[in-house]
């Protein structure tokens, strides 16, 4: 296995994000944050992560943006959409995302859906 | 006779303010009394140029016989005295056979009590209003001195008939005006149709003393159906009568000639509106014979009618319409209501799921790290439970709230696909795009989501277009197939846009994946995962320089297999 995947993780609540990285840490990845879709996009340009986790309900620029930014970037980068719940396939779009889950306590999901798409 | 005597007798009564009818009469007594052995009576000129035997005194044979016929204007020697305007006298013997009427061969029997006959026309400059007949059975013609009394006296009734037609003129319209104005304000009563119907019957009925008054309206214009108003009541047999007369009137358009039976008459006229006939107003009056009077007062009030009737059946469609909006409207603020309220509990949960996730998340680190026998460890796994309480709760909400992805039913494919064709037909640039659709038959519905569906179908014909350069065919079928244990219903989408270049052959399903200037390259790939979302696929043929085409697979007899509602079913295409 070569050295760490990168995870860069887009969320607007500064808790939520900390949440994530420390789980995801602790799964062993090396974890990036961004707190809006621009810092998405800027990252995503400067630096070739494995995998992308983006909230969907973002103030300014949303995830169903930043995710067809990200795509034109990076078609291959895979983007995990994360949501507080299933407003997923409302926009035709989120269809072009590798996948979804709806934001629980509970990260097993997402830790699950992660190492899937990585193939871990 | 004492010609002064009489005349002055005649103005006397002529002047008096007795009725018009018993003044004639009376007129008529005077001429009698005076010339022995006379009968005298008169022939009133009527509008259909008929003469009516109006005025006698006596129940005379002669008198009674001439009453049962009416001659034409010109006819007989009345006639042609009413038609000329000119007196003429006879003696039996130079008296034209049954005065001219040929075939009354009664009156032979009669005429012979008589041997001096009197024809004196009662007309001024304008026109003639009837004939004065004189009938006396002695021997000596009538002197100049009588011949001159005569014609002073036909001079007054001449008179009095005049202002009997007039007053009788003015009578009619005065009921005819009554009639019209208590309709009219039935008509702007804005009450319903049905009650200005029955209103409308009844001063009907009031106005030509009728028995029965019925209205027949059609209750659309151009449809077979029709609202029946009626007032009093006729036997069964009569109304089977009008019913026929109203067939023929609605049929033809147009009056017809009124029925009569024993003792009564059937009057009836059309509603005529912007020359459509819109029903029939019919009236079963008592007395035999038609009268002119009452028809024609029918057809003033029919007319009246037609164009009030007009306006109020607007009026009542247009309160069709408003109900109809006014209720349609009702549906969508509660729908928009029940909108905002999903919206505004969908906020809600979202606001306050993420500050739930931060605390269990962080709760359920905390319990990772304390040791396993530790008291507050029990403390955080009473936080963690009623924390994923909460999450069942909140997901419960929102999934209400929010539609779950696939909203699958049962679909007609055929149906599904006409409505999407005729959708792009409309487009005036598909102008010169021929669709062409086929359908196998005894094809079953199948169980998707129509809306989505259409989306795959709009990507693929949006394509075919594009690559035809709007102009060409499309061809589409729907047809079974089978793959090992699974039944598929396919829909196949050729185009003659000359096909795919094998070199970008293998990419056109990814996103963002496009050869077009303007295209975002996201079509196909939408559309696949949305097939795949319902367990289907979608397969390309390629015919270089011919064109492509699209088979677009759906499972059948999925109709009771569920799909999560979140999470992906379509994995993408390798
Ligand atoms: N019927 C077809 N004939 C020829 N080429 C086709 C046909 N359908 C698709 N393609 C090719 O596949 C590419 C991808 O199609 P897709 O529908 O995904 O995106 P697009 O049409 O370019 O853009 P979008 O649909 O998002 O406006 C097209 O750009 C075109 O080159
Ligand atoms: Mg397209």
């Amino acid at each position: 296995m070569r050295g760490k995947k990168n995870i860069l993780i887009v969320d607007d609540e500064e808790n939520i994000r900390l949440l994530y990285k420390e789980e995801l840490q602790d799964e062993g990845f090396e974890v990036d944050l961004a707190e809006n879709g621009y810092e998405a996009i800027e990252k995503v340009r400067a630096k070739d992560y494995d995998l992308v986790v983006l909230d969907i309900k973002m103030p300014g620029m949303d995830g169903i943006k930043t995710l067809t930014e990200i795509k034109s970037i990076k078609k291959d980068l895979p983007v995990i959409l994360c949501s507080a719940y299933s407003e997923y396939k409302q926009d035709l779009t989120s269809w072009v995302s590798e996948e979804y889950v709806v934001k629980s306590a509970d990260t097993t999901e997402l830790k699950q859906k992660i190492k899937a798409l990585l193939k871990i | 006779m004492d010609l002064i005597q009489v005349l002055s007798k005649v103005i006397d009564i002529s002047h008096s303010n007795i009725d018009i009818n018993a003044r004639i009469n009376g007129i008529l007594k005077i001429l009698e009394r005076n010339l022995e052995n006379s009968t005298a009576a008169i022939y009133v000129l009527e509008k259909d140029r008929r003469l009516t035997l109006k005025y006698s005194t006596r129940r005379d044979p002669l008198i009674l016989a001439l009453s049962e016929f009416r001659p034409l204007l010109g006819e007989g020697v009345p006639g042609s005295v009413a038609q000329k305007r000119e007196a003429q006298l006879f003696d039996i013997r130079s008296l034209p056979k049954r005065f001219g009427f040929l075939l009354l061969t009664q009156l032979d029997k009669v005429i012979s009590d008589y041997s001096q006959f009197a024809f004196l026309p009662l007309s001024d400059e304008s026109r003639c209003y009837g004939v004065l007949m004189i009938f006396s059975s002695r021997g000596t013609p009538f002197s100049e001195g009588e011949k001159r009394v005569f014609e002073l006296v036909s001079k007054e009734l001449t008179g009095l008939l005049k202002a009997s037609e007039l007053y009788r003129e003015s009578g009619r319209r005065i009921t005819e005006l009554m009639a019209l104005s208590e309709i009219g304000k039935v008509l702007i009563s804005g009450r319903d149709l049905n009650s200005i119907l029955r209103e409308t019957a009844l001063i009907v009925a009031k106005t030509l003393e009728a028995d029965y008054v019925r209205i027949l309206l059609k209750e659309k214009n151009g449809e077979r159906s029709f609202r029946l108003t009626t007032y009093g009541h006729a036997d069964d047999n009569v109304k089977e009568e009008i019913e026929a007369i109203e067939e023929r009137l609605i049929r033809e358009k147009g009056s017809l000639p009124n029925t009569s039976f024993d003792t009564y008459s059937i009057y009836a006229y059309p509603l005529v509106s912007k020359n459509v006939v819109i029903g029939v107003i019919s009236v079963l009056a008592r007395g035999e014979g038609k009268d002119d009077e009452k028809y024609h007062l029918l057809e003033t009030i029919s007319n009246y009618l037609s164009n009030g009737l007009e306006n109020i059946i607007l009026r009542a469609q247009l309160n069709d319409i408003l109900a109809e909006l006014n209720s349609a409207n009702q549906r969508l603020i509660e729908q928009e209501k029940l909108k905002s309220l999903g919206e505004m509990t969908a906020n809600i949960a979202h606001e306050i799921k993420n500050p739930l996730v931060v605390i269990g998340g962080f709760a359920k680190r905390l319990a990772k790290k304390l040791p396993l026998e530790q008291k507050e460890r029990r403390y955080l796994n009473i936080i963690l439970n009623e924390v994923s309480r909460l999450e069942n709760i909140l997901n419960e909400v929102l999934a209400y709230a929010k539609d779950v992805p696939l909203k699958r039913t049962l679909i007609n494919m055929d149906e599904l696909l006409s409505e999407l064709i005729h959708f792009l037909k409309s487009d005036p640039h598909w102008d010169k795009v021929e669709i062409v659709k086929e359908c196998e038959d005894g094809i079953p519905p199948v169980s998707c989501d129509p809306e989505q569906m259409k989306q795959v179908f709009f990507n693929i014909f949006v394509n075919a277009f594009e690559a035809m350069g709007a102009e060409g065919k499309i061809v589409v079928k729907i047809f079974k197939t089978e793959e090992g244990q699974t039944g598929y219903l396919c829909v196949s989408i050729s185009d003659t846009g000359g096909g795919i270049d094998p070199l970008i052959f293998d990419n056109i399903f990814n996103p963002f994946f496009t050869t077009k200037e303007r295209g975002t390259g996201l079509g196909l790939s939408i559309s696949n995962k949305i097939v795949l979302s319902h367990r289907g696929k979608i397969e390309v043929e390629n015919k270089r320089g011919v064109g492509a085409t699209f088979l677009v697979y759906l499972p059948l007899n999925q109709n009771s297999t569920s799909e999560a509602g979140n999470g992906k079913m379509a994995q993408k295409k390798g």
